[in-house]
């Protein structure tokens, strides 16, 4: 993927992420490789419960009690985090990973002032005093726009709007310059027009500092907007990657093609919204070779017997039986 | 918050009038009465007018009520027929060893409950959360004579590092080295207890998002649970270890009784046997008293801790 040759900021390969259910092991990520240089937006697409926060967790080296990366790398800006201590990957984070999460108001601590928690990991790293910290505080709450910023440093979380609130929490994951952000679900609980605030000022985060984003949602008509590249994910697996005009002219997975079939189009009224029968597999229960093969309207015999290939080229790929436009690829 | 502290206090100035009101009546109903436990139960009923006259217990009701009430307010508790001395001398003699055991328990406890609570929490999905929740319903259930006499039988007979009951006379040392045992016995199950509410409280804390924001921001463990959990989950503590104050003093009575250790609840206990009214209603006002102060305060350190009963 990498254009430049440069070392991309984030390399991801082979990720597996098992979970225990009754004594036994299940994998439930699966051959996760990607990579995210400085200054792009990738999106991880899929329908709840496909793997993509747990993919994200285990980026951030926080899988919850159970679940543990077996197999695969993480390449942090050359460092491969597996292998490092519990502390020293600890101390990464912050510094070179941030974090947004889905739910603003739980996501800060109700019973601390704004400014402490804005600063709180930035005080701890870099030794700020106390007024410093109050001036790192403001400036990171202006950066990331929120209004009369001075005045609300000593607020508590309960008295911003949920807009303003995910706009600290990204100011809290900013405090010690993080080259890399990981942004999980952070529009799902907001409404339409202040997740489209979000996005804009995660994507002038993106342009003015370099950071680098991967952003997960389920929602595709987030991306087409901001984001360079798209990896679609189902099952725990990836079906689809590629760049975010080519995937959204050619989508060659049937899955991709169906969670685009779902969004509401306003230049094409007439199309009707299409949605996927049945539900998604459960990591206990994953069908095997092609996973989506059950709920597929292309699915021929060979989807549920031989794993599907990769098809495409390096920059635009899919892994199905028989992908919808290769053709025109 | 200035409206919500005259609210609470007015809420206590109710809670008191009611208590004295319901020690005065309930000592009233008892059988027996003061001038038989003077006289004996085979007095004369001339006698026992007559002391009754003596003491005003013949008047009406409502005039002993009264007169009750200008007492209490004058700082008069009466005085001890039995122990032939002022109440409140005897209160004042008893009352700071029980103070000394009971605070010593309940410092203790709380402590014990915070770290065992938020280790708890922490570990809410492994074993080692399991195994404290087991050890808790334990200790919790060892009655107090039990656990104080495996104490002595351990510390004092086997081991002889800790003297098995009474009090040191001769100075600080001494004093500390007999309250060790009694303040250990009563803290076991108000740890267990406390700390399992408050390992709760923990665990809800720790499965909050604002936890998982804080590890991505790459803070420790120990600033997480310090900074964090603790300031939250310890409001609902607060709430309990106020409440908890009356049981943490019946838990004393029966600790000292185990240790023979001379403290408000051995009195209580005494003047319960002996029928000694003024003692017993002084005293039974007194774990009134405590209780609903307890309450206040906790009460008012919550309202100090929670940012959003302090800012409406």
């Amino acid at each position: 993927m990498s254009e430049t040759g440069a070392a991309p900021l984030l390399a991801v390969q082979h990720l597996r992420v098992s979970g225990r259910h009754e004594g036994r092991t299940f994998p439930i990520v699966e051959e996760v490789s990607f990579e995210i240089e400085a200054g792009r937006m990738l999106a991880l697409v899929g329908e709840s419960g496909c793997g993509k926060s747990l993919t994200a967790a285990a980026l951030l080296g926080l899988l919850p009690w159970g679940f543990a990366v077996d197999q695969g790398r993480i390449l942090l800006d050359g460092q491969e985090v597996l292998r490092l201590s519990r502390t020293d990957w600890r101390r990464l984070r912050g510094r070179l990973v941030g974090a947004v999460f889905q739910n603003p108001l739980a996501a800060l601590n109700p019973s601390l002032p704004i400014w402490k928690q804005v600063v709180e990991a930035a005080e701890l790293s870099f030794g700020l005093d106390r007024r410093a910290a109050r001036a790192r505080a403001l400036e990171l709450l202006e950066l990331v726009g929120v209004p009369e910023a001075g005045s609300r440093l000593d607020d508590y979380p309960h008295q911003f709007s949920g807009g303003m609130r995910q706009r600290v929490a990204i100011a809290l994951a900013l405090a010690c310059d993080p080259r890399l952000l990981v942004a999980d679900e952070p529009t799902t609980a907001l409404d339409l027009i202040t997740q489209a605030e979000i996005l804009k000022l995660l994507h002038r985060l993106q342009r003015d500092r370099g950071l680098a984003i991967l952003f997960i949602t389920h929602d595709l008509s987030l991306v087409a907007e901001y984001a360079d590249e798209v990896l679609v994910m189902y099952a725990g697996r990836l079906v689809e990657c590629g760049g975010v005009r080519a995937f959204l002219d050619r989508s060659l997975h049937p899955y991709s093609q169906a969670l685009l079939g779902a969004i509401p189009r306003l230049d094409a009224p007439e199309l009707r919204l299409t949605d996927i029968e049945g539900l998604p597999p459960s990591p206990l229960d994953y069908p095997p070779a092609c996973r989506f093969a059950p709920r597929c309207p292309r699915a021929i015999d060979r989807c549920r017997s031989e794993e599907p290939p990769r098809v495409g080229d390096s920059r635009h790929w899919a892994y199905c039986h028989r992908p919808c436009s290769l053709e025109t690829v | 918050m200035w409206a919500m502290i005259v609210r609470r206090l007015s809420v206590s100035v109710v809670s008191l009038i009611l208590l004295v009101t319901l020690v005065f009546f309930m000592i009233h109903a008892t059988p027996g009465g003061p001038a038989y436990s003077i006289l004996g139960s085979h007095a004369s009923p001339q006698a026992v007018a007559a002391l009754n006259r003596q003491m005003g217990l013949d008047r009406p009701l409502s005039v002993q009520y009264g007169i009750w009430w200008i007492h209490l307010l004058e700082g008069r508790l009466g005085y001890s027929y039995i122990q032939h001395v002022g109440v409140s001398h005897l209160i004042g003699t008893y009352l700071d060893r029980t103070l000394a055991l009971d605070l010593g328990a309940l410092s203790l406890s709380i402590l014990i409950s915070l770290v065992v609570g938020l280790v708890q929490g922490y570990w809410a999905e492994r074993l080692g959360g399991r195994v404290i929740g087991f050890l808790q319903i334990v200790f919790y259930a060892m009655p107090v004579f039990f656990t104080g006499i495996l104490l002595i039988y351990v510390f004092s007979i086997r081991l002889n590092w800790l003297p098995p009951g009474g009090i040191g006379h001769h100075g600080w040392g001494a004093r500390l080295r007999h309250l060790a045992l009694p303040v250990l016995t009563l803290a076991l199950p108000v740890s267990a207890g406390f700390s399992r509410y408050f390992g709760h409280q923990a665990r809800e804390e720790y499965r909050q998002d604002y936890v998982r924001t804080a590890r991505a921001r790459g803070l420790s463990e120990w600033r997480i649970a310090t900074r964090h959990v603790l300031r939250n989950a310890v409001r609902p503590f607060v709430t309990l270890v106020g409440m908890m104050i009356p049981v943490l003093f019946v838990g004393g009575v029966l600790t000292e009784s185990v240790f023979n250790y001379p403290g408000l609840g051995w009195l209580l206990w005494r003047s319960a046997l002996d029928q000694d009214y003024p003692t017993l209603s002084a005293i039974t006002l007194l774990i009134g008293v405590l209780t609903i102060l307890g309450n206040l305060i906790a009460d008012l350190l919550n309202s100090i801790l929670d940012v959003r009963v302090r800012y409406e």
